[in-house]
Parts: C-alpha cells; structure tokens; sequence
C-alpha cells in the first residue's frame, strides 16, 4: 500500500480553517473538521448558523461571484483539495464525492425518466452497457426498499412521492460508489415517518457501500439516532464537535440549549416548553 | 393577555360529514368532528392528508363540495353570506399560516397590517387600535420598534410571531394555526407554542392546531385529530391517544416519534 492510500484509509475528507463570506456577511468562520471513512458525521444548527455553506463550500458548489471561499488546507482521500470558489459554469466534479439536497425535485430533470437518469449516470461512471446498466439500476433501487423498481424506473420525477424521489436520488449519487456522500438536509422536506425510513435507508446504503456521510441538517433528533458524530454549527463558528454517543456531556451553552428545547413527546405533557435563551438565539428579539 | 378575556365570545363549529373535491381529485372525504367553545384540538397528518383543505372550510374560504360546517346552529355559506355576518365571523375566526412571509401586505409597516383590522373589526379609532396593535406586538415579545417594519425586514421567526399578534389584535375567540411553526427553528418554534397555549388557556379560546409535528401538536392540545388520505381516522384526549392509538397509521406516527427519542 502506497503512503498515498494509507492516508486516504484515515481520513476521507479533511479540512483546517476554511472561512466563507457572502460580500461582507462571514457566514462560516474559521471552521476545522475531519471525516473517517465509513463514519457518519452529522453538522446540525439553525438557520443561517453557517451548515449549508460550509457543506456546499466542500462541495465545490459555491462559484466566486457570489461567496469568496478560503481555506488553510484541505484533503480529500489524500490528495490536497483547492477549497477556493471559482467561476465554473459548471461545477467542478470532485472525484469520489456526491451530494444530495433536501429536494430531489430540483437535482432530477422533470423530463426524463428516473431510469433512464439513473442508467446515464451509471453508465457513465461504471462503464457498463446499457442492459447491464438497467439491472444495475433496478438492483440499486431495490437496495433502498423501494417497493417496485420497475414501475420507478419507469416514471417521471413528478410522478413519485418525495420519499421516492428522495431514495431515487439516493441511488444516483451512490452510483459512481463514492467514499463520501455530502447530503444537505435530504430528509427534512418529508414527513416523519417517512423522513425516518428515507434515513434508515440511507445510512444501510452508505454502510453498504463503505461511503461515509457528511449531513447537514436541523433536526437534532434524526441526527442523534442516526450518525456517529455531531458538529454544531452557531453564528459561523463550529462550537461542538462531539461523539453522538455522548452528547448528553455537550459543554457548549448552546448545544445543551438545543438539546434542551426539541420537543419530544414526554416534554409535550408539559405546561410550558423550556425555550432558548434570547442572548444564544440567531435572529435579535 | 389576561384581560383579552373580556372580548372573548365563544362559538362551536360543527363539521358534518364535510367533503371537498377539487376536479377529480379528493381532498377531503366525509370528516365529521366538532370544535366546542374553549377546546383545544390539534389535527396531524402527513402532507395531502386534507389538514389544510379542512382549516380553509372552516375558515369559510372555500366552500365544501359535500356536508356542511355549522357555527353556533347557522350553516357557514349563510353566515357568511353577508357582509356583518363576514365581519363578525373573521373577528370570532382567525387564521395563522405557515407562509408568514405572503399573508402580509409587502408595502405595509407592521402598525398598519396590524392596526387595520383592529379599526375594522373592533371598530376602533386609529389611536386606540395602534395602542391595541402595540399591546399584541409586546405579548408575542417583539420590541415596539418592529412596529415600523415591513414584512421583509424580520426574521422569519419574527414574522412569525407578527403573524400571531395580528390574529391575536382581534380577540378571536377561536384561533387555526395551520402549520405556524413548522418552519421556525427549534429555538423560535418553542416561543411560539408557549404563546398559543397560553393566549388560548388564558382567554378560555378554542384552538385549532394543525401541524405535521406530533411532539408540537401533543403539547398544545388535550384531544387529537389524525388525519390520512383526506379522512378522520382518529379522534381522542391526546395522552390517551399517544399511549395507546387504535388507527394503524397513528399508532405508526407515534412508533416513528418514540423511536427517534429512544437513544
């Protein structure tokens, strides 16, 4: 094993001071973080807080007439990584890399079938023909216990629920197996039963394929179930970085103010909901 | 908002066997429930399970295409057949959105937006509907300087809790949130809650919450309405229907909640 390979085995992504600003607005300051491979990693906080910036910053996503993108270093599976927003008219492909947003409806094209999306997609970066590209798809539809593939296969984004959509699009960025899969908010246009079975889905996926999980998301529960790590993101800066497993032992005042203010069935029975202390919420009173 | 209580007149909403369609789709079908004075109810379900479609009928901004919604004993189409009878109905009636954002005037300062309906349906004068309009802004516990803002100068969770005062501005005696904090961050959404409830166990209000969020809804209701597919399927005291549902689908919902909260 080349020295190359063996630091992409112990970090898949890797990132030292990267700052974000919109004009003069700072959105992401001077925020540091590591992800493992296979290791689900989730980045929660409020709106504004900074999360989706910093993941589409990542991504590779944000081009330099809108947000000015700096970074001390950064490395993706070994190689160093150029986090700097640049003008593209399309975005740079970071190989290894996909992403999903919280809409499949605005990644699929409304005209083409979900299929034939998905069999491009594979054919593009498996190399297979295109009968070998349609069992291939439908076994990866299958994978995400959607019901019956081929019908799915078959149909136009507008045609499926978004829990399917959501899966569908799942597929297609596990297509090219990539080693990490960065996901803005996927679950958070769903209801909630659906939205937990889309997660579960997701996370046997991942695990599946060996692709470790960077997500974005404001739901602190989904999140505490479902990965590995939390990064907390307030005002810019990442304030908590802390195992799932222990997060009752948060430190931050507004991590446990988070923690504190979801509500949850049994705090439900109570007169009043305990809420967030004014100095710690993001919008002035 | 104690002394809100002093406006407030009760009103009992029947809904009898009400369904709407929209061309050839249906969104309500034959969903019997009452609202009495005073009660609060929360109504969940996932999207297109016909929560909102109900909230607009009673509303009286739609009209069923099936059944009928009775208010105090006179059906709604006749009580608001008229312009008093609308008048007095959207005094008794309001409604908080989730779009906070579309439900104001673009061009109108908050005093406005909010000072407007307190001389129309209250028939105050513009002082005292301005000192009414302040009263409401300081209960949702926004500073008075937003008075002078327009919608798109707050917050989402601002806007928010706008919204609530200028129903709250009226003395409604019945209030339907539908979906109000469902786009609020935890930390705005908590505020808001505490706020319905409080405004409707003080005032002796009826509430009508509607909302996808279990946890949200339990907390500000004491009986629950489930709603799939554009039916009623469950009606019940809300602690009793969380420990133990008789609908598969609500006994699901409940399922996913606990789950999530088992770590």
């Amino acid at each position: 094993m080349s020295e190359k390979q063996s630091a992409a085995e112990q970090v898949v992504l890797e990132v030292h001071g990267l700052d974000v600003r919109y004009g003069d607005h700072h959105v992401v300051k001077d925020v540091s973080l590591s992800v493992r491979p296979g290791e689900r990693v989730a980045v929660v906080g409020e709106s504004g807080s900074g999360k989706s910036s910093l993941v589409t910053a990542i991504a590779g996503l944000l081009s330099d007439d809108v947000a000015t993108v700096t970074a001390r270093g950064a490395r993706l599976l070994g190689e160093p990584l150029d986090l700097s927003a640049q003008r593209r008219r399309v975005p740079r492909r970071r190989p290894g890399v996909s992403m999903i947003l919280q809409d499949a409806m605005t990644s699929l094209d409304p005209l083409w079938s979900v299929g034939s999306q998905l069999v491009a997609v594979l054919r593009a970066a498996q190399r297979l023909g295109r009968a070998e590209a349609g069992a291939e798809a439908e076994r990866r539809l299958a994978e995400l216990g959607l019901p019956d593939p081929g019908r799915v296969m078959k149909a136009r984004p507008a045609e499926l629920s978004g829990g399917m959509r959501q899966r569908a699009m799942i597929a297609t960025a596990l297509s090219s197996d990539p080693r990490l899969l960065l996901a803005d908010e996927p679950t958070s246009a769903l209801d909630v039963s659906v939205a937990v079975a889309t997660m579960k889905a997701l996370v046997a996926t991942t695990d599946d394929h060996g692709a470790a999980l960077l997500l974005v998301s404001h739901d602190l529960e989904l999140c505490r179930r479902y990965t590995d790590r939390l990064l907390v993101m307030f005002r810019g800066e990442l304030v908590e970085d802390i195992a799932t497993a222990r997060l009752g032992e948060a430190e931050h005042p507004y991590t446990r103010g988070l923690l504190a203010c979801v509500p949850t069935l049994d705090s439900a029975r109570a007169d009043l909901l305990p809420v967030m202390d004014e100095s710690l919420m993001l919008e002035s009173a | 908002m104690a002394n809100d209580s002093a406006g407030i007149q009760g009103a009992q909403i029947v809904v009898d066997g009400v369904g709407k369609r929209y061309g050839r789709h249906t969104a309500l079908e034959s969903v019997t429930t009452t609202f009495d004075p005073g009660q609060r109810v929360g109504i969940v379900g996932e999207s297109g399970s016909g929560k909102s479609t109900l909230a607009r009928l009673v509303m009286g901004l739609e009209r069923p295409t099936s059944g009928a919604i009775v208010v105090d004993g006179l059906e709604l189409g006749q009580r608001l057949a008229t312009p008093s009878g609308r008048r007095d109905y959207w005094r008794r009636v309001q409604l908080v959105q989730q779009d906070t954002a579309s439900s104001f005037n673009p061009r109108f300062t908050f005093a406005r937006a909010l000072s407007v309906p307190a001389q129309r349906l209250l028939g105050l004068d513009l002082r005292a509907a301005e000192t009414e309009a302040a009263r409401v802004v300081d209960a949702v516990g926004l500073p008075d300087r937003l008075l002078e803002a327009r919608p798109a100068q707050l917050s989402g969770g601002q806007r928010q809790r706008m919204a609530l005062a200028r129903a709250l501005v009226v003395r409604p005696s019945v209030l339907v949130c539908d979906e109000a904090v469902s786009a609020l961050d935890v930390s705005a959404q908590g505020r808001v809650l505490n706020l319905v409830k409080t405004y409707a166990v003080e005032t002796g209000a009826t509430l009508v919450f509607i909302s996808h969020g279990l946890p949200a809804t339990a907390f500000v209701s004491e009986e629950m309405v489930v709603m799939y597919r554009g039916r009623l399927v469950e009606r019940g005291d809300t602690d009793t229907l969380m420990a133990a549902p008789t609908d598969d689908y609500t006994a699901g919902l409940v399922a996913s909640y606990r789950e999530l909260a088992a770590t």
